[in-house]
């Protein structure tokens, strides 16, 4: 009776904390890709041990009831998804991992195992034999009971890499940035980006020009260049409109994102479109700094419903009344860059060319848990 | 709906014992050393939606689709309250209800709620004194009226008072004030206000409600003494959001005449130096606040939050659980499983429910539409409210109407701009519904009798007739013009824009045309004693009253902040008013105008009511009578209007019998002292009367 008692209190107790996570996301109380992504996996961590299944299916399918809803809360912050993506996959990934060996043909499953390419190869076909076996064999359960320990492992690896995906991207700072050179970055308000140049600027000596992105970055950029300018990075902030006259001068453009898409597009903060086709006219390589949690398995077809539409105050002062009656503002918070515009992104596996991303979509996501 | 689901999976399998204790540390309350109460108050004290309001409480009234309480709730969770009180006045059943099955009731809220009845207050000042009567508040708190819509981050504002508080503990309350001009769509036109601020500090030194004095307001020249900068504001949009500290409604409670917080609380501490409370008013100049106090302001908010002003808070971000709000281009949201004819058109700004059906040809701009409504052919909806379950036939024009849950609009009828169609009226087939007309089907009192010159030969419903007629009209004419927007806003014109002046020495060329002349009163003050300064200016403050013929309420309310500012007893206010009365009494009878008796009557009938908030208990009564007794030794005829003044308060229920009686047998003033004696001679005569009387009322 005790441990129904406790299961239904847990259970309450994760709902509670499930509900405070939506209510907060759309209260943008949590913001940012990264903290979004953080307190995805956080909370996906506390419902793996709180839920309880005989089957790993049925894990499977309470998380993704999950996902869907917390996806749900906010479905223009790509990141959410993404970590239960990644999660849906380690869980199957380790339930495949324990099946294979379970099953005793380790020979021919064991190079499978190591290779996560191979986790493509496990078509439907595979999967309904596989829980097929499970369900009829009875000693296969209490190995299925053990993965937990497993897959909450799993997630905190993730959760690890996590905190030190900035310091693994700008471990490469050194390598991207010359001396002397100048820097354009259209997005103060990434940490990553930050970061980058700071390890960069330990070796190097180069010029950062910050744009200030008008309307929603304004003071954020102001935070960051000064930031740059404590760290002795010589940083100029330029205005929007100023981008093309200096282009010429620049010797690369670095972009944060806010995610990254299948096809290898980018959704940035606004305006960053503009930039990197100003940058490709002059031909100015355009390097973008991402963790993978950014990598989203969405291909942009309906490029409308992933961008966010922020707050219309920021265009346009409330106070102007005469002006609020009469004119419809629109002020999105994100630009989809195509990936044609983007030379080289740069994550914490290393840098791939954005017509490689998909690949890495394939790598990190199951085929079958793109659509929650 | 989530998480049931997959419990529900889950439970049916066999439970196995955990380990790991879970604690909720995903929603982390940032360290506040302090805890935040919330007042809401759920009650406008209006009757401006009616006739909406008759059957639901306005804070449920939905706007888009969200009921406006939500938005406040909303609010407060992004301020970071921990800890929400609902004042519930009317239809506090449906308010406790909604509260009760909404997601703040829940462990996951944000903060605890808990709702408090006060079904008697009529007044926002009744409701402070009832929360002050019941202890309820223990801390600086957060009043709120339960129809903000409001996304300013609180953190700042609130360090900023707490920080004025540790310095000063004076300053009792923060208002937190929107930038917006003049003639802004989201002001309510009716209750706009002209603060004058403090430049450097924002203190607020003045408050005047512009209804009440349209064409001057007065300040007094200390104002200008004691502030070197001082700008005159008019281009606030004053949502009534405002941090108090626990004097506030302490204060409520001491002068129980405020009813308003704007009007009578923050004026009377303002205009009352002498209570030595300061009002700070705090200027957002980035984000939004609002409130819904008016149908004009309702349809500004509502176009505000579909324009995303209020972002995060929009429909998209889908406030209630079971709302699916997708944002599309053009600020259009639409909920799932929506029902679209192909030639349908949906302009921009344009919010619609789910389970809406819209047929062939219809063009909706600029609406909400609510859920489950039917919405039939070639119909053209502009600018409208329209909520859940409404039927909308063939070939009807609405524009910029509400049209409440359940109502049924018949085929090629017309809603004009500014109607109002509440809950499930119906209206038949070719009706003209005029802009000023308000239609009900609340059972009102009597029989009335459907109007079918209104709602058609099939309809059902009666127009409402505003009771309260004047203040709420003004309102009612707004939404009517709600897309011209003509209303009088001229008379304003010339204190819209802020202008501050530096003048420490224009001070004294300013008119002093208050009613406390402090100038005057603090040169003697300093020769004179407290008390004696106190009987001053409370006799020189009931004299002007008589002479200017003011309110009762504001000559009480006057004696009574004196009172407080000179902490005097009510012996004192007694005396003061005694003498202010009786010298005009005898003023009357030595001018000959009238005699003792009708003077008597003529001015404590009109005044006599001010003893009622001095005169409490039988020792009051007694104390009282002296005074007058004393006073009256002073005066020609002295015992004629003993006599009167003792029968017409008596008359007036200020005295009892018991008290006059046991005045009278109080020996040693009577011995004391020839002139009280002497002018109580006719009262003999009068006890006479009095005992017979009652030997009679017994005998019976």
């Amino acid at each position: 009776m005790s441990t129904v008692g406790t299961h239904i209190s847990k259970e309450k107790d994760l709902n509670t904390q499930i509900e405070s996570f939506v209510a907060q996301i759309k209260r943008r109380q949590i913001q940012g890709s990264y903290n979004v992504a953080l307190a995805t996996a956080q909370l996906l961590l506390r419902a793996v041990s709180a839920t309880r299944w005989t089957h790993i299916d049925q894990l499977i399918t309470q998380i993704k009831v999950l996902g869907k809803r917390l996806q749900s809360a906010q479905p223009r912050e790509l990141a959410c998804g993404n970590i239960i993506r990644r999660v849906l996959s380690l869980i199957r990934e380790e339930s495949e991992d324990t099946n294979d060996s379970e099953s005793g043909d380790g020979a021919a499953n064991s190079p499978l195992i190591t290779s996560m390419f191979s986790l493509l190869s496990a078509n439907d076909e595979y999967d309904s034999t596989r829980m097929s076996q499970g369900l009829g064999d009875g000693t296969s359960r209490s190995v299925k009971r053990d993965l937990k320990p497993y897959i909450i492992e799993g997630i905190q690896e993730l959760i690890d890499e996590l905190r030190s995906i900035d310091e693994s991207i700008a471990g490469m700072g050194v390598e991207m940035i010359h001396e002397n050179e100048t820097i354009l970055t259209p997005t103060p308000n990434s940490r990553t980006v930050l970061k980058f140049l700071l390890r960069a600027a330990q070796k190097r000596k180069f010029t950062v020009l910050v744009v200030e992105v008008f309307p929603n970055d304004v003071e954020k950029t102001h935070e960051f260049a000064l930031k740059l300018a404590g760290a002795g990075i010589e940083t100029t902030v330029i205005t929007d409109a100023m981008v093309y006259s200096i282009m010429g001068r620049v010797g690369k453009v670095i972009l944060g994102t806010n995610a990254v898409l299948a096809n290898g597009g980018l959704l940035a903060s606004a305006g960053a479109t503009m930039i990197c086709q100003c940058a490709n006219v002059h031909r100015t390589p355009v390097v973008v700094c991402t963790g993978l949690y950014k990598l989203s398995p969405m291909y942009p077809f309906d490029i409308e419903s992933l961008i966010e539409v922020g707050d219309t105050g920021k265009v346009l002062e409330f106070e102007d009344g005469s002006l609020v009656d009469k004119v419809n503002v629109v002020n999105p918070l994100y630009d989809y860059v195509p990936p044609e515009s983007v030379d080289l992104c740069i994550t914490n596996m290393g840098g791939y060319s954005p017509s490689f991303m998909y690949r890495l979509v394939l790598d990190h996501y199951r085929q079958e848990d793109v659509t929650l | 709906m989530g998480p049931k689901k997959g419990g529900q999976a889950g439970g049916n399998k066999a439970k196995v014992g955990k380990q790991e204790a879970q604690q909720n540390t995903v929603h982390e309350e940032t360290d506040q050393d302090q805890r935040l109460q919330a007042i809401v108050l759920s009650d406008s004290y209006q009757t401006r939606f009616q006739p909406l309001t008759l059957e639901t409480p306005r804070c449920l009234l939905p706007l888009c689709n969200t009921p406006l309480l939500e938005y406040t709730f909303e609010f407060l969770a992004l301020a970071g309250v921990s800890e929400v009180i609902v004042v519930c006045c009317a239809h506090a059943d449906q308010i406790q209800e909604y509260i009760a099955n909404s997601r703040w009731s829940n462990p996951s809220s944000p903060f605890t709620i808990e709702t408090v009845l006060s079904p008697e207050s009529v007044s926002v000042g009744d409701a402070m004194r009832d929360l002050d009567a019941k202890g309820l508040i223990t801390s600086d708190f957060l009043l709120v009226s339960g129809d903000i819509v409001c996304n300013v981050p609180f953190d700042k504002v609130l360090a900023e008072h707490r920080r004025r508080r540790a310095k000063d503990k004076n300053a009792i309350m923060t208002m937190v004030l929107r930038e917006a001009s003049p003639l802004h769509r989201t002001r309510a036109r009716a209750e706009s206000a002209i603060f004058v601020l403090d430049e450097q500090t924002n203190q607020c030194v003045h408050y005047e409600d512009i209804k009440t004095r349209k064409h001057q307001i007065t300040l007094d020249p200390e104002i200008f003494n004691k502030h070197t900068d001082l700008s005159i504001r008019n281009d606030f949009i004053d949502c009534h959001i405002d941090i108090c500290s626990p004097d506030v409604p302490a204060l409520f409670t001491e002068n129980f005449d405020y009813n308003h917080i704007r009007k009578d609380f923050v004026h009377g501490i303002l205009t009352s130096d002498l209570l030595g409370k300061t009002i700070f008013a705090h200027i957002v100049t980035d984000n939004y606040a609002a409130r819904v106090r008016s149908l004009q302001t309702y349809d500004a908010v509502s176009k505000d939050v579909i324009s995303r002003w209020t972002y995060p808070i929009t429909p998209d971000s889908n406030l209630l659980a079971d709302q699916t709000f997708q944002y599309q281009r053009g600020h259009i949201y639409k909920e799932d499983d929506i029902v679209l004819a192909r030639s349908c058109r949906i302009n921009s700004c344009t919010v619609i429910g789910a389970g809406t059906v819209v047929h062939d040809g219809t063009v909706i701009t600029g609406s909400v539409i609510g859920r489950r409504c039917k919405i039939g052919k070639n119909v053209l909806i502009q600018s409208a409210y329209i909520w859940d379950e409404v039927t909308i036939e063939d070939d009807a024009i609405i524009e910029s109407a509400i049209i409440a849950k359940g109502a049924i609009i018949g085929a090629s009828s017309h809603v004009a701009p500014g109607a109002i169609v509440s809950y499930n009226v119906k209206i038949g087939e070719n009706i003209v519904v005029d802009g000023n007309k308000r239609l009900t089907k609340y059972p009102a009192g009597e029989e009335r009798n459907i109007n079918t010159q209104a709602v058609g030969e099939d309809g059902d419903g009666y127009v409402y007739e505003d009771d309260s007629e004047a203040e709420e009209d003004d309102d009612y004419e707004e939404i009517v013009n709600s897309s011209g927007l003509v209303y009088n806003m001229a008379s304003l014109n010339g204190s819209d824009t802020s202008f501050s002046t530096t003048s420490t020495d224009q001070a004294h060329r300013k008119p002093r045309r208050r009613r406390f002349s402090t100038a005057s009163s603090n040169t003697i003050a300093s020769e004179e004693s407290d008390e004696d300064s106190f009987l001053r200016e409370a006799q020189a403050s009931v004299e002007r009253a008589i002479a200017e013929n003011h309110d009762l309420d504001i000559a009480a309310l006057e004696l009574s902040t004196l009172r407080m500012a000179k902490n005097a007893q009510f012996h004192e206010v007694r005396a003061a008013t005694i003498t202010a009365l009786i010298g005009r009494i005898s003023h009357l009878i030595n001018s000959n105008t009238l005699k003792a008796r009708a003077a008597v009557e003529s001015v404590l009938n009109r005044w006599g009511p001010l003893f009622r908030r001095q005169v409490f208990d039988q020792a009051d009564q007694i104390d009282f009578l002296l005074l007058i007794q004393r006073d009256c030794t002073r005066r020609m005829q002295g015992s004629s209007i003993l006599l009167h003044a003792i029968n017409c308060l008596y008359d007036q229920d200020i005295l009892e019998e018991e008290a006059i009686l046991k005045w009278w047998h109080k020996e040693p003033q009577r011995t004391e002292d020839a002139d009280m004696v002497k002018v109580g001679e006719l009262v003999p005569r009068w006890l006479e009367w009095l005992t017979t009387a009652e030997e009679e009322s017994e005998s019976e």
